[in-house]
């Protein structure tokens, strides 16, 4: 087993890093391309970017930003946010990412992961899935940035995202995301009993309890955003308990 | 003095992007071909490549570079695949059926059966460990560790290919491979931070 990946969450809306609360009320943090070169120098694995209103309007701003920073910055980088067609996500390939990231439209459009897997390599495609509790041990996959319940069971959606062609799923608790109140295990360990992909998961890390937990059950990655852009814990600090 | 020129072979795959960002890193300068012309007439080449090794074949010879890259390795020209991009100077690979390669290298890609809690595809850093009998010296120190992502592996037909190896719990897999002239990185050296720009230059410094 090699060790957990460390990844830091990126929000983007317009041209800045921004930090939600359970998806929702934005705080703007800074410059993106500032912060990433800095997480890049702290030896982050990877760097996931997001653009928060992509989906909501059809635009995204987040591919000037990969662009500009793969003249500085060297490890994977995977983009999300508003892909809705093989044409935005070869656009994305082109300004610089490595994998995409993709949540509505792999739920809308019946046939998406499997066309985008097959143009792209699964290895390449990221199945973003944003869970909300609703009773125990069930969650329901949200869409439109967690605005909007599509009525799949997270479970039941996630193997189903992996036979189509997924190579990666990024696993985020929307009840915990933004409160630092710990990752929801429970939740990692109703998908991963079920799929064979690896699993970056996401929303809630707060604490050293947190890593100690995630190596013990074999978590793959980490997204870590509010805890790393409030400088709660380093890069270097986190990758030293692993 | 003048700049060394690197041919990226662009023939539709991947982040070539990034990858010509860290040769220019490395202080050379990019050059991007999709033509027999162009390959000819190159003095270094990498071939890049992400997905699906019958893919990226059918991507090569729809463009007609075939016959150019085997023609340039031939008289020498260093190259560098990458990825699928080394994958595909096996002989042969058993993804979705069988598919021939460039056979540069003798060898066949397999799916990699690892066992748990390792996944497939495998996406990780890892150690290289050099194969000791292997005179190639790339530099790498002790905790140079650079990222993979991939579901095949490149199983040599002679050990000393093989020149680098990482391992997935009790599995041994080719992270390197290098016969005369030809070079293969398993992994992403465009990806793989500082060790890997300096992998990156080793080969990018080849006479």
């Amino acid at each position: 087993m090699s060790k957990i990946r460390i990844i830091p969450r990126m929000d983007i809306k317009n041209s800045n890093l921004v930090k939600t609360i359970k998806l929702d009320g934005l705080r703007v943090i800074g410059d993106p391309n500032k912060i990433a070169i800095n997480y890049y120098n702290n030896l982050a694995d990877e760097l996931l970017f997001l653009d928060t209103v992509a989906s909501l309007y059809g635009r995204n701003n987040v591919s000037q930003i990969i662009s500009e920073l793969s003249k500085n910055v060297f490890i994977p980088i995977t983009v999300g946010g508003g892909i809705r067609s093989l044409n935005d996500a070869l656009s994305m390939f082109k300004s610089g990412a490595d994998k995409i990231a993709v949540n509505t439209a792999a739920i809308k459009k019946k046939n998406f992961l499997n066309n985008l897997s097959k143009e792209f390599g699964s290895q390449s495609i990221v199945t973003s899935i944003d869970a909300k509790k609703i009773e125990n041990k069930k969650w329901r996959a949200f869409i439109n940035n967690g605005r909007e319940d599509s009525g799949l069971d997270v479970i039941e959606w996630s193997k189903r995202a992996a036979d189509k062609g997924a190579g990666e799923i990024l696993l985020t608790s929307i009840d915990n995301e933004g409160t630092y109140k710990g990752l929801d295990f429970d939740l990692f360990n109703s998908v991963s009993a079920q799929v064979k992909i690896p699993i970056i998961l996401g929303g809630g890390f707060g604490s050293l309890e947190d890593l100690a937990k995630a190596k013990k059950m074999n978590v793959d990655a980490l997204s870590i955003s509010g805890a790393l852009h409030y400088k709660k814990f380093s890069i270097k600090n986190i990758k030293k308990k692993l | 003095m003048k700049k060394k020129i690197i041919s990226i072979i662009d023939y539709g795959v991947g982040n070539i992007l990034s990858l010509s960002r860290a040769v220019e890193f490395n202080g050379y300068k990019v050059r991007f071909v999709n033509n027999p012309e162009d390959i000819l007439c190159s003095n270094t080449i990498i071939l890049p490549g992400v997905g699906a090794f019958k893919r990226g074949m059918e991507k090569i010879k729809e463009k007609n570079l075939y016959e150019a890259i085997i023609e340039t390795s031939n008289k020498g020209t260093p190259i560098l695949g990458i990825c699928l991009g080394m994958q595909m100077l096996a002989g042969e690979s058993q993804e979705f059926g069988k598919s021939k390669g460039f056979n540069l290298i003798d060898g066949k890609i397999k799916l990699m059966r690892l066992n748990k809690p390792n996944k497939t595809p495998f996406i990780g850093w890892k150690k290289i460990l050099v194969n000791k009998t292997t005179n190639v010296d790339f530099s790498i120190n002790k905790n140079d560790s650079f990222y993979f992502i991939h579901s095949y592996h490149f199983e040599c037909e002679r050990k000393k290919d093989m020149t680098g190896f990482v391992t997935y719990g009790d599995k041994k897999i080719t992270a390197i491979v290098c016969k005369d002239n030809i070079y293969g990185y398993q992994f992403h050296p465009e990806k793989s931070g500082k060790s890997g720009l300096k992998i990156l230059k080793y080969f990018l410094d080849l006479k």
